[in-house]
């Protein structure tokens, strides 16, 4: 018999993003994408401590192996749970929504989703967030951009890390920029140093003004 | 990187058709691949024979169609087949610009034909 079809490959995928976002309404939901040791773990252990009295925040953890990272972001005192992908290259919405029922979700103002260290196949995979969040770090090719587009056309926000070993590394921030820019005209990018503390107060207002964007629209 | 999750759904796919028209056995099925969907053909093909492999659909052919990449400059309209290598940063031939290309095909990812008894 001949079957004639029309069907998505990731639309079971896509079906369970719809219920994950269905379930995060009023919660500013954010799913971090970056290569391995951008410091994706940094820049949460930083923004979870600075914003402990403003918001009440949640993260769902990818990992290929250990819970080092969930350890690491619930010593910040904030509710953590973690998905082992055991080698998985990242995260589904299927995982996303088994990690959300080990949550409390009653009072979230923000759920961060830290997703595999990888920038192309997170990428492709809908979790139901609000928005992803291109992290890149100067200790690495300032072409990234142009070598993974797609993560850099879909991002609502780009945050470039360890902008504090600049004078150390040979990185051309306005290259990197200028190329992510064209690719997202209006994308907002943020020079931060989740070590020293550089350049975070402009994405804390970012986040502000998306939870708020979140809770009063419905959507960034 | 991710093929065999996606050979995964195919199948949940072609399983969910055949049962809906009384069939259980897979013969073929029937894939469109975009160039840039970052799927690679082999990786697939391996996926799905490996899933196959001492099942009732065993010898299952699976046939990939491979979209080309077209589009539409974000600048002029003019509508282009992207190259190979520049992909959707490929110059447009009305006026140049390479940035901000819109993607009117080849990003898919579907199944469109199956077959089974």
């Amino acid at each position: 018999m001949e079957i004639p079809v029309v069907r998505n490959v990731l639309e079971a995928n896509d079906k369970l993003a719809m219920v994950v976002h269905e379930r995060v309404r009023g919660i500013l939901t954010l799913n971090l994408i970056s290569s391995p040791g951008a410091g994706k773990t940094s820049l949460l252990e930083r923004t979870l401590t600075d914003l402990a009295s403003e918001f009440r925040m949640a993260v769902i953890e990818g990992d290929l192996q250990t819970d080092n990272d969930a350890r690491r972001v619930a010593a910040t005192g904030c509710q953590a749970v973690q998905i082992d992908t055991d080698g998985g290259c990242h995260l589904d919405s299927n995982m996303v929504l088994k990690a959300m029922e080990h949550l409390d979700m009653s009072n979230l103002d923000i759920l961060f989703i830290e997703n595999v260290g990888n920038l192309v196949c997170p990428t492709e995979f809908d979790l139901g967030e609000d928005a992803k969040i291109g992290i890149l770090s100067v200790t690495e090719g300032d072409d990234k951009p142009e070598k993974y587009p797609l993560l850099f056309n879909l991002s609502k926000a780009m945050i470039l890390n360890k902008v504090d070993l600049l004078p150390y590394v040979r990185f051309d921030v306005e290259r990197a920029s200028q190329f992510a820019r064209r690719l997202n005209k209006d994308l907002p990018i943020f020079q931060v140093s989740a070590t020293s503390g550089e350049g975070m107060d402009a994405w804390y207002d970012w986040l502000r003004n998306a939870v708020r964007a979140k809770k009063e629209k419905g959507s960034l | 990187m991710h093929e065999l999750a996606l050979a995964s759904g195919m199948l949940d796919i072609a399983r969910d058709e055949l049962a809906r028209h009384n069939c259980t056995r897979l013969t073929m099925l029937r894939v469109k691949v975009g160039a840039i969907s970052g799927v690679v053909s082999d990786a697939l093909l391996f996926g799905f024979e490996n899933l196959i492999a001492g099942t009732e659909h065993e010898g299952a052919r699976l046939e990939i169609e491979p979209v080309p990449l077209r589009l539409a400059c974000g600048s002029c309209g003019t509508e282009f087949d992207g190259a190979s290598i520049a992909k959707e940063l490929t110059p447009c031939p009305g006026c140049g610009e390479v940035f901000g290309h819109k993607v009117l095909q080849g990003k898919e990812l579907q199944v469109v034909w199956i077959e089974g008894e």
